[in-house]
């Protein structure tokens, strides 16, 4: 795992980088620490990166101006920050976790443990996914995404009958997704909020059926657990 | 309806006597008789003494015999249709018999040939005269008269004698009656409501000198207006003339002190003890009562002029309507000192009165306003300095030093609560002394470099002592520095303190990276630039008015804070 670490008190910086290193173990690629945003950025623009460890007020910068097109981005962002009030709003532009300062080891534990697939996704109210087109950031509400779809390193996000390409593989967007999206098949996200119906076709082939006509695959390994869910949503 | 009907029959009466009196003013018909013949002491009848007879004297009304028993008399010439009604309006220090071509048309008192037999009458006396003597042709007027009540030490005097209009001598006597009733009445309500204020609403000094001087106003107007209003017996005069003086005497040294607390004068001791001198010299050096009042309340005036163009021209608290009024009221005393005395005394006093209580008013609107924003700024010093992000980072930097470094965080939390002491100190001041503020900024200076692990200094030049400014300003400047700066390893904050007879200067000079992308600054509060910019000039302006000069700029890479104030005399 490539991780970057941007803060600019350095031995919180410090404490970090070395938390980070036991924590991750021999799952650490490599760690590097900026003590400005301008040095990562640069960085980052010639670097793929897995996480950015991120803290949100440098030296009067303002983080939030960063974080749509951070988020946007393929890595994850963990914000640290001691403005523990804007975890909200950091949530809501998508980012993995909020870690306020000051932190112990268990609670940055917890944030890398969101990094693995098999993390339990809380709901934790993401509101936009951030997507990069044409260096414009552009922020898509969540509740009117249909569905995403896989498209090679990249991922396609369909709602309102447009698409646009996120830098993210879905595998990485799935964390950040709230609760009503279920990974119905390889390379398909759905919103269960915006399904119509499930239809099982001849040759064991099941479709989901969204609320504008859409058809999409099941994946048989998957079909069992997702009846079960959209039970639970209908009822 | 009835009341309204009622009401409007009241403005029609007040109006038309006010419209009469102006016309009879103006058109005014009336015989003044300044001298007349004297007998003293008085033959047994004075009606029907022969007016050419040898025994009579000619004298003037200003001077006539004192504690006797005599007789005056005249003749007048009146032509046809002179008056439609006469009145003859006589004001005398003495008790009177007056006699129309020998017919007795009044008596004022009891004339009597001694003290013991004599009973005092009013000093003025207003008498209609029977139509049926008011032929066209020559008429004697006689008065049978007797002071022997007269005060030791008054002046055996009429203050008029007039044949005049019968309207003419009611509206002046109803007019001047209501204007003295609704202006004492004002003035008394004025004086009230203050002494309640200052006793239940906020002890200011302001207060008790406009309600005091209120309160005199009143007393003096009354005494003044005592004998239009209500009669007074000539005995009485003298003690009427007393007390005239001693309300003017407090008058005349209320105003200026109002004035001198308004402006807040620095120099207050020094006012008060040459105004009291000016009016006691004015009291002492006058033999005439008149003159002793006139040079009283226009000395005063003048003192009041002075105290209010000086502070109009240290622009600190003067008031030009203050000003304009006194003006007004030295130029009309200038012009006409006498009639100033007599009629337009009582709306000179009173205008002056009300302009007060119009800037009373506003100093109170602007008290509040103050209170509230002091209110408002301590709060927001402590919103600012307390705010958690500072207080979580510094935590966080405690944790990861006694986990590493145990010395080291011991002295950084001693920094820390140093700090935050100081800043919950501070928060309740309006004003620290340069040395405190400055002991602040080495703090947080401190702490700065703990966070960073670096040294910063900063250096202080120039002497620091009695210098007062409101708390924590220099403390904001340096901090705006390092919440939107990146500042480099070992930088330097310089202070430089230095003075120019009155003037004070504080230079801040803070590292400053000039890269600093403007856009890149955050629309949210806790870390906007511009708060701090505004605490620093509000609480400048809370405390200095707007005798500072405050500048902030960019100079490669520096960043210089310029604050200039004169110091406290």
């Amino acid at each position: 795992m490539y991780v970057i670490i941007v803060e600019d008190e350095p031995a919180i910086l410090r404490r970090l980088a070395r938390q980070i290193t036991e924590l991750l173990g021999n799952k650490l690629d490599k760690l590097r620490c900026f003590h400005n945003l301008d040095d990562a950025q640069d960085y980052i623009n010639h670097q793929s990166i897995d996480v950015l460890f991120l803290d949100l007020n440098l030296r009067g910068k303002n983080g939030f101006e960063l974080l749509s097109s951070l988020t946007a981005s393929s890595f994850h962002t963990i914000i640290v920050s001691a403005y523990a009030e804007k975890a909200i709003e950091a949530f809501e532009y998508g980012v993995l976790d909020f870690i306020a300062k000051p932190f112990t080891k268990n609670r940055l534990q917890q944030a890398l443990s969101r990094l693995s697939d098999t993390y339990q996704r809380q709901d934790y109210g993401i509101r936009y996914l951030s997507v990069k087109q044409a260096s414009v950031t552009q922020l898509i509400e969540i509740r009117q995404i249909d569905y995403i779809v896989a498209s090679g390193h990249y991922s396609e996000i369909i709602f309102n009958e447009t698409t646009r390409l996120h830098d993210k593989p879905i595998q990485k967007l799935l964390p950040l997704l709230p609760l009503n999206f279920e990974h119905i098949h390889r390379s398909y996200i759905v919103n269960m909020n915006k399904v119509a119906r499930l239809k099982a076709e001849p040759g064991s082939k099941y479709i989901l059926e969204l609320n504008n006509g859409q058809q999409l695959p099941i994946s048989r390994a998957r079909y069992s657990k997702i009846k079960e869910k959209l039970n639970a949503y209908k009822g | 309806m009835l009341g309204l009907g009622r009401m409007k029959l009241n403005l029609y009466f007040i109006f038309t006597l006010f419209q009469l009196s102006l016309t009879s003013f103006v058109n005014a018909q009336s015989i003044n008789i300044s001298q007349m013949q004297l007998i003293s002491p008085a033959p047994n009848n004075c009606s029907t003494v022969d007016i050419n007879n040898s025994k009579w004297k000619k004298v003037s009304l200003r001077m006539l015999p004192k504690h006797q028993h005599f007789c005056l008399a005249t003749q007048i010439q009146l032509e046809e249709n002179s008056f439609s009604s006469a009145s003859l309006y006589l004001s005398l220090l003495a008790s009177s018999k007056i006699y129309w071509d020998g017919n007795l048309i009044h008596e004022n008192g009891v004339v009597a040939k001694s003290r013991s037999l004599e009973q005092a009458g009013f000093v003025d006396v207003v008498v209609q005269i029977p139509s049926n003597l008011l032929h066209a042709g020559t008429h004697t007027i006689a008065i049978e008269a007797s002071n022997f009540h007269l005060h030791t030490d008054a002046i055996p005097t009429s203050y008029g004698f007039r044949i005049i209009e019968t309207s003419q001598a009611h509206g002046y006597i109803v007019l001047n009656s209501i204007l003295s009733a609704f202006i004492l009445g004002c003035l008394f309500i004025f004086s009230t409501l203050f002494q309640l204020l200052f006793w239940l609403y906020q002890r200011q000094n302001i207060y008790q000198i406009f309600s005091l001087l209120c309160f005199f106003s009143t007393c003096l107007l009354l005494t003044e207006k005592w004998r239009v209003m209500f009669g007074l017996s000539y005995d009485l005069q003298n003690l009427r003339l007393q007390m005239v003086m001693l309300f003017t005497f407090l008058n005349s040294l209320l105003l200026p002190i109002f004035y001198l607390i308004y402006t807040q004068s620095s120099f207050k001791t020094r006012w008060i003890f040459l105004t009291f001198n000016v009016l006691l010299a004015s009291l002492l050096l006058n033999p005439e009562y008149d003159d002793k009042g006139i040079s009283m309340y226009f000395s005063s005036l003048l003192i009041a002029l002075c105290i209010n163009l000086l502070a109009l021209k240290n622009s600190n608290k003067g008031h030009w309507a203050n000003t304009i009024i006194i003006l007004i009221g030295i130029i009309v005393f200038a012009v006409e000192p006498t009639k100033f005395t007599e009629d337009r005394f009582t709306l000179a006093l009173f205008a002056i009165n009300a302009v007060m209580l119009v800037s009373i008013i506003q100093e109170m609107k602007n008290n509040r306003v103050h209170s509230l924003a002091s209110v408002r700024l301590e709060a927001e010093l402590l919103k600012r300095n307390l705010q958690p992000h500072f207080l979580m980072n510094s935590l966080m930097l405690a944790i990861e030093w006694i986990e590493e470094k145990p010395n080291a965080a011991a002295e950084f939390v001693q920094a820390l609560s140093e700090e935050l002491r100081m800043l919950v100190r501070f928060s309740s001041l309006s004003v620290v002394s340069l040395e405190e503020e400055i002991a602040l900024c080495r703090c947080h200076i401190a702490i700065m470099s703990y966070r960073y692990d670096t040294n910063y200094t900063f250096n202080v030049s120039g002497l620091q002592h009695s210098i007062f400014i409101p708390p924590a300003i220099i403390h904001t400047q340096i901090e705006n520095a390092f919440s939107h700066n990146e500042i480099p390893d070992d930088a330097n904050f310089t202070l430089t303190i230095t003075r120019e007879k009155n003037q004070i200067t504080l230079t801040l000079i803070s590292p400053h990276t000039t890269e600093l992308n403007q856009r890149l600054y955050s629309k949210d509060e806790a870390i906007q630039p511009g708060i701090g910019e505004r605490y620093i000039k509000s609480r400048l302006a809370e405390y200095f008015h707007n005798n500072f000069t405050y500048q902030s700029f960019a100079q490669g890479t520096t960043w210089i804070n310029i604050i200039q104030f004169k110091a406290e005399a």
